[in-house]
């Protein structure tokens, strides 16, 4: 079952923790003082941890097959100073373009874009993370980044 | 915690890795970090930090019944050590936007470079925007990530 695109998830709620965002700074290696204190901002990659806040049906489909998808490329964009400890955040995916190339080796690659809104309770636009998931034509041999 | 920070780090840390609020120049280049050897235990400190309890990561029987000749490192682990050198670089509550492309395995014993170069300096009302290109390569010389990234500077 893949989702069409425009398909959208059941919103959400992202509470950003101060502790984790120092136990993920501290696996970052990074000593930076902006992620250690009360008012802790998080670290670029840090909304990754949204979705295991996701409740079943938040998580937009793709279809693919989970032994040849690859995370192929993450952007985060930041529509203001990043999210500090004690916001609340609203997520939202949507699945935002699929689209297909020519394998390498034959076969058709398949690509999607997943896109995660993230807004706060004003319903003002935060953040955004979009992943480019990629379904390789054989079996991959590189990672499966995440499982979708 | 400072056990896993490599000693290269506080050379780095008080010549160029602090944000400065004079704007970098295009071209310009700061000292790189190096992060490891990479340490099974590093991957299983992202994957508990992260919440992606993907096995092949950590689970030596699961990654070699895969085919694979040990665990790797998640992506998103490289991409977190380079947004590490990133907001060392420009400042953790100046990013507006940061990006990544996987390119190639990490595996434990490797050893990482994050780099990054001023592709892009543009005055906006609101401060002074800041692109960057970056790159995380593995011992090799294989680009295991790379990326870009930009940052809104205050005046």
């Amino acid at each position: 079952m893949s989702a069409p695109t425009g398909t959208v998830g059941t919103p959400y709620e992202y509470p950003v923790e101060r502790g984790k965002i120092r136990e993920f700074a501290i696996a970052a290696q990074s000593e930076a003082p902006e992620y250690f204190g009360p008012g802790a901002v998080i670290p670029p990659t840090f909304l990754t941890t949204a979705s295991r806040w996701a409740p079943d049906g938040a998580r937009v489909q793709v279809g693919f097959e989970q032994s040849r998808t690859l995370h192929g490329d993450q952007e985060y964009v930041f529509h203001g100073p990043p999210p500090r400890a004690g916001a609340m955040l609203y997520a939202t995916e949507r699945l935002a373009g699929r689209y297909e190339k020519a394998g390498r080796r034959g076969g058709t690659m398949r690509f999607a874009v997943v896109v995660t809104e993230f807004r706060d309770a004003s319903g003002a636009l935060v953040a955004e993370s979009r992943a480019t998931l990629i379904e390789t034509a054989k079996p991959a041999t590189a990672p499966t980044e995440e499982s979708r | 915690m400072t056990g896993t920070v490599p000693s290269s780090r506080s050379a780095a840390t008080d010549v160029d890795v602090r944000p400065s609020l004079d704007a970098p120049a295009v071209g310009f280049s700061p000292a790189p970090r190096v992060f490891g050897p990479l340490t099974r235990q590093m991957f299983v400190r992202y994957a508990g930090a992260s919440g992606d309890m993907n096995p092949m990561h950590y689970d030596e029987f699961v990654a070699t019944a895969a085919g694979y000749p040990s665990v790797f490192s998640q992506g998103m682990h490289q991409a977190a050590l380079l947004a590490t050198f990133a907001t060392d670089w420009l400042g953790p509550s100046n990013v507006r936007r940061f990006q990544v492309r996987f390119r190639e395995q990490v595996w434990p014993g490797d050893v990482l470079a994050c780099a990054g170069v001023v592709t892009a300096v543009e005055e906006r009302p609101d401060g002074v925007l800041v692109t960057v290109d970056l790159t995380c390569t593995r011992q090799t010389g294989g680009v295991a990530v790379s990326g870009g990234a930009d940052f809104l500077l205050p005046r």
